[in-house]
């Protein structure tokens, strides 16, 4: 068994060193025992025991002992051991490349091709959190009504954008999804989800902007995902709402509207019958996505 | 005993390998180096000082090692190993031949290859932890109607040394030639070819403090041998059509030779002389004693007779519970240098259905401070043993 592992080892170490390739060339005939092995050799699968043994003895005799008396046992342990991180790390790999992160889809635990948790974050269960008590559930759109969501745009397959103006993964996300949105064949409805006190009220003036000009709210996500967070005012909102030629007094006149608020509301209810946790949150064909992913994962998703 | 004339082990290393191959002396190393250095010539061939000189100390290498076998010069041919000696005679052998069932594959591959060849018959002569049966040994000869005794001084297997002298008498009685693989008594014991009358005789310079790729065959009469090999020095003349076979014992040693191992090879023998072979023999045997009772202590069972008298200076032993290249290993790793395996000896293991064993063989250069390192590097494995 300890042939295998050393198989792989000295495989890799003799890449970079001529000594470990034959070192490597030793543990294939043991491993397939290729060599006629002969009373006098002293095979590589001893010579590693005892060097290893020794190894532990030097630091513990006891320890080294029980080493050498069970190194068989040991050395499956091990192998056993080094398969299963192989195939887990296949699975991550191949977890990376499909949903962008090596734990499966919208995971938040630590992911060795992302070190930095790029994909993985996403904002609502921190501090700033709007509605802390969001926990995660099993993101769905069954049984969402989808009327309340702002289309902006038609096409075949269908992705759900929910996104918070203040939250830094989905600013991070905005530019990949804004693309995706562009270039892919698809329907798009948008619902602002804020996770951020600061972008709380944005939601009633998209939402009469939705209502009015629907086809004006990519341009003003466009603007509003461009402008730093501190400058997210209603100063901006008039500005940015006269820019992409909607008639800034009538949105907001309208978001000041008491059955506008109510509306709000209801869209955050039907929002929360998701389980959604944080933002971004994507769903392309009903399949869910949080964080900023590559692009590739929202394309994998189309049907 | 003579510990600092032996530059490999000023490191502290216990050598218990000498089964395999001995250290040198400074002196031979020196004696050498000096032809490499001094006088790198031809032996018997060029006329000029360098080419006289080699062949002057050659020549006193001879004599040297005829000494000390005490035989004449002219019966001692100089051969790469005992192997190559062995193979000289078996070359010129026909008839019933008999080996005992512990031979080195030296003196077992040789004689089973010219049975198959059906040139001769093979019988074998058991051997226990006491040595043979004289009986069974006299039927064999006059049963068999054996012509050539072919059976080793001292067995490198277990120590044990079979009575050369009395098996030798025998097989003159039944009309049976002896030769005898000296491999293992050569430097460790006196060896008086001329008292234990045998007719052939090998052994290597490498096991006797000699440099590595030399060794002896000794013919009492060497013209009941053909050469194995011809070529230069092996022939008087040469006609296009013939030629004339050189006296022994050149003409066993065909080709440039190895001056500066040969040269060597004799400078062993006086290292060997001088401190002389029976301090060096009880040296061994004290040295072994202890490894008997050190590995006796740790109930490793030991190969052949359990007194280590009887042994000389090796002892074989085989661990109960771990493997025995492990305990090579972790004895070298200790700084004791032992080997692990058949010793060449296969069919000896394969008839006892046996795995092998782990040999501690002494040389006068071993002391008591070597065998506390085995001790030391035992204890701390004990239990796992
Ligand atoms: C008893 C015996 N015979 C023959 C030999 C072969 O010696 P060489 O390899 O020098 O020819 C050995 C070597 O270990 C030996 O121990």
């Amino acid at each position: 068994m300890i042939c295998l592992i050393a198989l792989i080892v000295f495989a890799v170490l003799g890449i970079f060193s001529a000594k470990y390739r034959k070192l490597t060339a030793e543990a294939f005939d043991c491993v397939f025992r290729k060599m006629t092995f002969r009373k006098c050799q002293t095979g590589l699968d001893t010579r590693l025991k005892v060097q290893l043994s020794e190894l532990f003895m030097r630091f513990n005799p006891r320890v080294g002992r029980f080493v050498f008396k069970r190194f068989e046992l040991l050395s499956w342990l091990f192998t056993a051991l080094f398969v299963w991180s192989l195939v887990a790390a296949g699975i991550g790999g191949y977890n990376y490349w499909m949903y962008g992160n090596c734990n499966g889809p919208n995971s938040q635990s630590f992911c060795i091709f992302d070190p930095t948790g790029q994909n993985q974050g996403s904002s609502g269960l921190d501090q700033k959190c709007v509605v802390p008590e969001l926990a995660n559930g099993a993101l769905t759109l069954e049984g969402v009504d989808t009327d309340f969501f702002i289309t902006l745009k038609e096409g075949k397959d269908e992705v759900v954008f929910f996104g918070c103006y203040a939250c830094q993964y989905t600013r991070k996300a905005y530019p990949t999804l804004r693309k995706f949105f562009e270039q892919e064949n698809v329907t798009v409805r948008f619902v602002p989800f804020p996770t951020h006190q600061e972008s709380v009220f944005i939601t009633p003036i998209v939402n009469c902007l939705g209502q009015q000009n629907p086809e004006k709210v990519m341009a003003f996500n466009d603007l509003l995902f461009a402008t730093p967070v501190e400058e997210l005012n209603n100063a901006t909102m008039w500005s940015a709402l006269s820019t992409v030629g909607a008639n800034a007094s009538d949105v907001m006149a309208c978001s000041e509207k008491n059955s506008t608020q109510v509306w709000s509301a209801l869209q955050r209810e039907e929002a929360l019958k998701t389980g959604i946790y944080g933002t971004p949150l994507v769903f392309v064909n009903g399949e869910p996505a949080v964080g900023p992913l590559p692009y590739r994962v929202y394309k994998r998703m189309l049907s | 005993m003579n510990r600092t004339d032996f530059p490999a082990i000023r490191n502290g290393i216990a050598y218990f390998d000498s089964s395999c191959v001995s250290l040198k002396p400074q002196s031979v190393i020196d004696v050498m180096n000096a032809y490499y250095t001094d006088y790198t010539a031809c032996a018997g061939r060029s006329s000029h000082a360098w080419g006289e000189k080699v062949t002057a100390e050659m020549e006193r290498s001879r004599e040297t090692l005829a000494k000390f076998f005490n035989v004449k010069s002219q019966s001692v041919s100089f051969t790469r190993n005992t192997t190559e000696a062995i193979n000289i005679v078996a070359h010129s052998t026909k008839g019933c031949v008999l080996t005992s069932d512990k031979e080195h594959n030296s003196n077992l591959v040789p004689w089973l290859r010219l049975k198959n060849q059906k040139r001769i018959s093979h019988f074998i002569l058991p051997t226990d932890e006491n040595g043979i049966s004289m009986d069974t040994y006299e039927s064999l000869l006059s049963k068999q109607q054996i012509s050539l005794v072919a059976v080793h001084a001292t067995s490198n297997l277990d120590g044990m040394s079979l009575p050369i002298k009395e098996m030798a008498k025998l097989a003159h009685k039944h009309g049976a030639k002896v030769l005898v693989d000296g491999a293992q008594a050569a430097g460790h014991k006196e060896v008086d070819l001329k008292s234990w009358d045998v007719d052939y005789f090998a052994c290597s310079g490498h096991k006797m403090l000699g440099p590595s790729g030399t060794g002896l065959l000794y013919a009492k009469d060497p013209d009941s041998l053909e050469p194995l090999m011809l070529g230069g020095e092996t022939v008087k003349e040469t006609w296009l059509d013939r030629y004339e076979l050189e006296d022994a014992p050149h003409r066993f040693e065909a080709g440039l030779q190895d001056y500066a191992g040969i040269l060597g090879f004799g400078e062993a023998a006086r290292y060997l002389q001088k401190i002389g072979l029976s301090k060096i023999e009880k040296h061994c045997g004290k040295i072994n004693e202890e490894i008997t009772q050190l590995v006796s202590a740790h109930g490793m069972r030991i190969l052949g007779n359990r007194n280590s008298e009887k042994r000389g200076s090796i002892t074989s032993v085989i661990p109960n519970k771990m493997k025995i290249h492990e305990l090579n290993l972790m004895l070298s790793n200790a700084g004791v240098y032992t080997r692990s395996g058949a010793f060449c000896v296969h069919s000896w293991f394969n008839k006892h259905n046996l795995p092998g064993a782990v040999r501690f063989s002494a040389h006068l250069y071993n002391d008591d401070s070597d065998v506390e390192k085995a001790r030391a590097a035992l204890d701390r494995i004990k239990g796992l043993l």
